[in-house]
């Protein structure tokens, strides 16, 4: 057992919320050889000592009990009970479900970026190959050195 | 302002034995098929305990009473929604630390914009008659509520339920919804912050 490893159950150790006897023997045998560890003990002790002194000037109570104020206000609340929002979360959610098929919808649909309408075999136009002077195009469509 | 009606008292050893439990279940019950009185009666039983430990989070009385009566409101609005397999006291504690959590964080939420715009605002710490008054020991337990303070929340929660307030650590684990074995961890922590943060304060002032 180091000195890490004794940190924390040192700290459970002082404010008896440690079960294991076998680990609080641990503890005692590592502190009674190590003055470190011993120093920490000894201030954690001190803290807790301290802290608990702040118990009884800090606490407060009031001498009528809460019960007939509270009794009034459910009674209260019992007459006038909130109204819930007009279509409440579902409406909410409907809207929100719409306005995503709807956006959904017209991302599907939109329309292609540069887009031509498809061509049909009538439209097609056969290639144009420029005349030129110095070649022949008697002979089909391969040039033909003069 | 109602600390004039403040008075001291002693701290109970646990939240609640068997035969309370059991009572507990039956007020349950009979809040349930519409009993106000056996409500009240539930309400009588842990006011006090829970306006203490409320009191632990929330400095101002005022503000810690109204919310032990939003606490018990939401109790009651809840009522049906309680699982009668758990014990009551843990859930209605779970319900006051987290609105005493909630409002802490708002107030903090609150003072460090306030204090950005005006450097020398002091937020809600209006001046309590109690600890107006220059006594050592007052003094002493404001100097170490104020190192409490400093602790992170997570930490802090569970040094006041066990160290402040005496829960154990299985009814912090049930109050916050956590395992034990972290609540132990947290617990260690949170003293072991405490003892430092004490430590570094006390050369400047003492």
């Amino acid at each position: 057992m180091n000195c890490d490893e004794v940190r924390l159950e040192l700290a459970l150790w002082v404010g008896n919320d440690l079960d294991d006897p076998a680990r609080i023997e641990e503890l005692r045998r590592h502190t009674s050889t190590c003055p470190e560890c011993r120093l920490r003990a000894k201030s954690l002790q001190s803290s807790m000592v301290l802290l608990g002194a702040t118990d009884p000037n800090l606490t407060y109570d009031r001498p009528e009990s809460l019960w007939p104020e509270l009794n009034a206000r459910i009674d209260y609340l019992e007459r006038h009970p909130k109204s819930p929002p007009p279509y409440g979360k579902w409406a909410l959610a409907l809207v929100c479900g719409a306005a995503v098929s709807v956006g959904g919808w017209s991302w599907l649909n939109r329309p292609a970026p540069f887009s031509q309408p498809p061509e049909t075999p009538a439209q097609m136009t056969p290639p144009v190959i420029a005349p030129s002077s110095g070649y022949s195009s008697s002979s089909g469509s391969t040039p033909v050195a003069p | 302002m109602r600390t004039d009606q403040r008075r001291m008292m002693v701290p109970d050893e646990t939240i609640v034995d068997e035969d309370d439990r059991a009572g507990d279940a039956r007020l349950v019950e009979e809040t349930r098929r519409g009993r106000r009185d056996s409500f009240g009666a539930l309400v009588r039983r842990y006011e006090r305990r829970l306006l203490r430990v409320i009191g632990r989070f929330i400095r101002d009385p005022d503000i810690a009473e109204d919310l032990a009566q939003e606490t018990f409101l939401r109790v009651y609005e809840r009522i049906d929604q309680f699982d009668p397999s758990r014990r009551f006291a843990p859930w209605l504690f779970q319900i006051g630390v987290n609105l005493s959590l909630d409002y802490h964080r708002r107030q903090k939420r609150r003072r460090r914009i306030w204090s950005f715009f005006f450097t020398d605002y002091a937020g809600d710490r209006s001046p309590d008659p109690a600890s107006a008054d220059p006594k050592i020991q007052q003094e002493l337990h404001e100097e170490i509520r104020t190192v409490v303070d400093q602790i992170p929340e997570q930490f802090r929660t569970v040094l006041i339920l066990r160290d402040l307030e005496g829960f154990s650590s299985s009814e912090i684990a049930a109050i916050l919804d956590r395992k034990e074995a972290t609540i132990r961890w947290r617990l260690a922590e949170a003293r072991n912050r405490f003892q430092e943060a004490w430590s570094r304060r006390q050369p400047k002032n003492r």
